[in-house]
């Protein structure tokens, strides 16, 4: 189900109702949750949800074993089994046809012609994000940072809560697991900042995202018929294209949870507004580079093993981080790219630089510099192939054949309402980080308010992009 | 509390305040509303003793003005393009509402008895569903019927429909009707005839016949539900009283291919005590030519002339109406019958038609143009074959036609003092398709060349992209081959 689309603007108001009626009894408010997560991910394919029992199953039950194992060897064992079976499950899923393409390829160059074969396989809805909750939990409890739960109940409800089940926020056990304990009351305030949440998402997505995307789509199919012009601008309206389709996502999933008491981290803060590399990844998907930080950079010996170690430890956890994105080599450079360039950075934050960070002119040329390398290392991400993603590359500055750029997919009054729409969104993100703009909004009298939350619902329904026969699908679904 | 209590109602007052005004705003604008908004003023002022239904076959065919004329009494025609038996009854039901008429004549064709699959046949039967209420149970039925579940929405709420097209609306202008290009057509009580002739090709027609097309006239078009839908409509017309005659229009496709239906039509009328009348029969009485015909399925406004003359006499011979001659709104009929009937009927005519196929600019191309001379008045359609991204082409430029004669004396007088040595008209091709008509009123009769191009709307600078020349433009008589 997707939280833009029909079936969800029905499932939703009747779960939302009985979920309040049962709201008081924990074991049947539980249930509830597990039974509509369930409901939820069923609707995409049922097949699918033995897979996601089975992951529940197995991490709840490796979960106690690591906990109530004396010896380290043990513990050890069952982390690695539990480690083993859901990245295996990953790895089956995601990565097979990958790996065998790889493999053939690497027979190529040395002169041997391998038949070209893959699998039929599905690639599950979301198994890269609640594979990764799950791995959190038992590696927690392996750690000792964490106590095994013996509410089944609460952690299977955890594991497949449908708010951020499909693409996040990536919870930890220890934020999110403990919410399944507690009982809450109708709290109208959180009630009202969830659905304002849910509808600036709606926002995101449906106004911004998916109308970028007609343009984008239009132009990284058919690259070679594109000036360079034309691709400068695709990658551009990409880069705000994910943002809006991500964020929107996140920020629809934080407000579901939050109408029903529940609180999710935050997963994105204005990150076209980073000054560094560095900083655009403490503010992008902010729930998966802390996870890569605390579940791969630490174990790999994080800064703790000299300077080189330090740089060849972030350069690998941005590849994988890469590889956790996509199964292609597109994904691997992008990750690469952005880890060549954190180690360039770590290496230069020792030099002092002429312009200073903080200074308005430094803050515009670095928010720029570090927009410009975001957008080049998205070619990477976007396009359809390596080749494809070469041939843009190479092209971006050959303007021979400059087209309007409104035969791009977008016609002059769609284009520039995508203009405005993503000015506006900058506009807010740049103010929200000074001056919180729901308590703003929340000084202003109730009929102004009110007048504002119908404007947004009408704005997204009149100006939002429903898709052609259907809803457009959320980007990170494929991850 | 007290204060939550009122910001939720304030919230829920305007989302519905702006859900109502905002579905006035995004309703849709077409032709159908014009009809409906007309139909009722005259409902208002007069009982319809004559009301047409169907389809397009319908609206192109049969002018109200000539039934006036000929019966003495008042008509409407509520046909609407590819509407759907079922939905027919119930645009009877609500019409019905407004006026009591004593014959109802509903023009039934194939396609009025299939199930809307594509999407544009889908959208058409909006503009009768749009005419009746939300709440209602039949619409919903009817809804059920035609469109999936996701179109539901779009279906009921003009907003979610057409919310895609926000830059074409206003938020202060709330009239659905639609502008009307006179030149493009005739339109008066529902009735819409075109000027427009068939593409004549020896190739393809022998007679009226269409030699290219091959159809298996065997196959059987009237379904259960399509029959009980008839009988539906013939009952509910029936229980009040009203005589109804169901009718085939001239379809030269029908005609030679799917002749089985008019069988199968007239058992089903003799069943439910309505007569029926297949016009396809009467080419010959009616005087049809080829050329009144728009395209193989419509007649044009002289084959509507034709047909509509045919159908009230046959009315007037079958059924008895009151002489409405008296009443004001009959009279006003008559009036705008006298102004416009030079339009209904082919007198002096000359036709010169060429095909083209030249390009104006990249996106735009003429496919042919035709000049339909009447004394001094010259009808001038051009069809153009147009790509995607037309659009843009249109959007700037401007046409111009121009005719350049033998005999400079013979320009017009304005062109004389503009020192001009043609007569020429212009048109702005902004929300102009891909069929345009001129007007040009001119007596020059020895014509050297016309002139086809392209000028920016904001100021002639010069031809934008080609020139095209037409010579030896010579008229011949439209009935001739």
């Amino acid at each position: 189900m997707l939280f833009n689309s029909i079936d969800f603007a029905i499932f939703f108001p009747i779960f939302f109702i009985l979920y309040w009626i049962v709201a008081k009894k924990l074991t049947l408010r539980n249930v509830l949750i597990l039974v509509g997560s369930y409901i939820f991910y069923a609707w995409w394919d049922w097949r699918f949800l033995f897979l996601i029992i089975f992951s529940s199953f197995v991490d709840y039950f490796i979960g106690q074993k690591i906990y109530n194992s004396d010896s380290k060897k043990s513990k050890k064992r069952y982390l690695i089994i539990s480690l083993l079976t859901n990245l295996g499950l990953l790895a089956y899923f995601k990565y097979t046809n990958f790996f065998i393409d790889s493999f053939i390829n690497s027979f190529k160059l040395f002169g041997a012609d391998l038949d070209s074969f893959s699998l039929h396989i599905i690639l599950p809805v979301g198994i890269s994000f609640y594979t990764f909750q799950t791995l959190s939990y038992t590696i927690d409890i392996y750690r000792n940072q964490l106590k095994p739960t013996k509410d089944w109940l609460a952690f299977f409800s955890f594991v497949a809560f449908f708010p951020q089940l499909v693409a996040g926020p990536i919870e930890r056990a220890s934020h999110l697991l403990p919410q399944f304990f507690k009982t809450y009351s109708f709290n109208y305030k959180l009630f009202k900042s969830g659905l304002l949440l849910m509808a600036f998402g709606l926002f995101k997505k449906m106004v911004i995202a998916d109308r970028l995307a007609i343009l984008v789509n239009e132009v990284y199919n058919n690259p070679e018929i594109y000036s360079g012009t034309d691709l400068i601008i695709a990658t551009i309206f990409f880069a705000f294209q994910i943002y809006c389709d991500f964020s929107g996502y996140s920020d629809i999933a934080i407000g579901i949870a939050r109408t029903m008491g529940f609180d999710l981290m935050k997963n994105f803060d204005a990150p076209y507004f980073s000054k560094s590399i560095t900083d655009f990844w403490r503010r992008w998907h902010i729930s998966l580079s802390t996870w890569f930080r605390d579940y791969v950079y630490i174990p790999l010996g994080g800064s703790r093993k000299g300077e080189y170690r330090l740089y060849l430890n972030l350069f690998i956890v941005f590849v994988v981080s890469g590889l956790w994105h996509g199964a292609a080599i597109t994904f691997i450079i992008w990750g690469a790219i952005h880890g060549i360039i954190i180690v360039f950075e770590k290496v230069m934050g020792n030099h002092r630089l002429a312009v200073n960070r903080t200074s308005f002119i430094g803050a515009t040329i670095f928010t720029t510099l570090t927009f410009v390398i975001v957008c080049f290392a998205w070619i990477f991400f976007r396009a359809n192939s390596f080749s494809d993603s070469i041939y843009i590359v190479n092209n971006l500055f050959d303007f021979s054949c400059l087209k309007n750029v409104f035969m791009l997919g977008l016609p002059e009054h769609e284009f520039k309402l995508a203009i405005i729409a993503i000015l506006a969104l900058l506009g807010f993100d740049f103010i929200h980080r000074k001056f919180n703009a729901l308590k703003l909004l929340n000084k202003t009298h109730f009929i102004v308010r009110s007048l504002v939350y119908v404007t947004i619902i009408y704005v997204i329904i009149i100006f939002g992009v429903y898709g052609d026969g259907g809803v457009a699908e959320f980007i990170y679904f494929q991850f | 509390m007290k204060k939550r209590v009122y910001s939720i109602i304030i919230f829920i007052f305007l989302l519905a305040l702006g859900f109502i005004y905002l579905n006035k705003v995004f309703a849709t604008r077409n032709i159908y509303v014009n009809v409906q908004e007309d139909f009722k003023k005259l409902a208002k002022q007069t009982n319809i003793d004559i009301l047409f239904y169907g389809s397009s076959h319908s609206y192109t065919a049969y002018n109200p003005l000539i039934i006036n004329k000929i019966c003495k009494t008042t008509s409407y025609n509520l046909g609407s393009a590819d509407l759907n038996i079922s939905l027919t009854e119930m645009v009877l039901k609500e019409t019905l509402k407004q006026t009591q008429p004593k014959l109802i004549v509903l023009e039934i064709y194939k396609g009025s008895l299939l199930k809307p699959i594509s999407k544009k046949v889908k959208g058409y039967q909006l503009r009768a569903l749009d005419i009746i209420s939300n709440f209602s149970d039949e619409k919903y039925n009817n809804v059920k019927k035609i469109y999936n579940k996701d179109e539901y929405l779009g279906v009921y709420f003009p907003l979610i429909r057409n919310h895609s097209k926000w830059n074409e609306y206003n938020l202060i202008n709330l009239s659905r009707r639609q502008k009307l290009s006179v030149n493009s057509h005739f339109f008066y009580g529902g009735y819409r005839g075109h000027y427009q002739m068939i593409e004549k090709d020896k190739n393809i027609y022998e007679g009226f016949k269409e030699i290219m097309v091959k159809r298996d006239s065997s196959i059987s078009i009237i379904n259960d539900q399509s029959k009980n839908d008839i009988i539906k409509f013939i009952t509910t017309a029936k229980n009040k009283n009203i005589e109804v005659l169901i009718i085939s229009s001239p379809d030269l496709r029908a005609r030679f291919d799917n002749y089985r239906i008019f069988d199968e039509l007239k058992d089903i009328c003799e069943s439910s005590g309505a007569s029926f009348l297949n016009l396809n029969d009467h080419y010959n009485e009616m005087e049809l030519s080829l050329l009144d015909f728009m395209d193989p399925s419509h007649l044009n406004i002289y084959g509507g002339t034709k047909a509509t003359t045919f159908l009230a006499e046959y009315i007037n011979e079958n059924y008895r109406f009151n002489n409405k001659s008296s009443e004001a709104s009959w009279q006003e009929s008559i009036e705008v019958y006298n102004e416009s009937k030079d339009l209904f009927v082919r007198e002096n005519e000359g036709l010169y038609y060429q095909p083209i196929n030249k390009k104006l600019l990249e996106n735009t191309i003429i496919k042919s143009v035709s000049i339909l001379k009447k004394n001094r008045k010259n009808e001038i359609t051009i069809t153009f074959d147009l790509s995607e991204q037309f659009k843009d082409d249109f959007k700037n430029n401007n046409l111009s036609f121009k005719i350049i004669p033998v005999n400079k004396s013979e320009v017009s007088e304005d062109s004389k003092i503009k020192g001009w040595g043609f007569d020429k008209v212009d048109i702005k091709l902004k929300e102009q398709g891909s069929i345009i008509k001129l007007q040009l009123n001119s007596k020059i009769t020895d014509i050297e060349k016309a002139e086809i191009f392209l000028y920016n709307t904001e100021k002639y600078t010069g031809v934008i992209g080609e020139k095209i020349t037409l010579n030896d433009i010579s008229f011949k008589k439209p009935d001739e081959n």
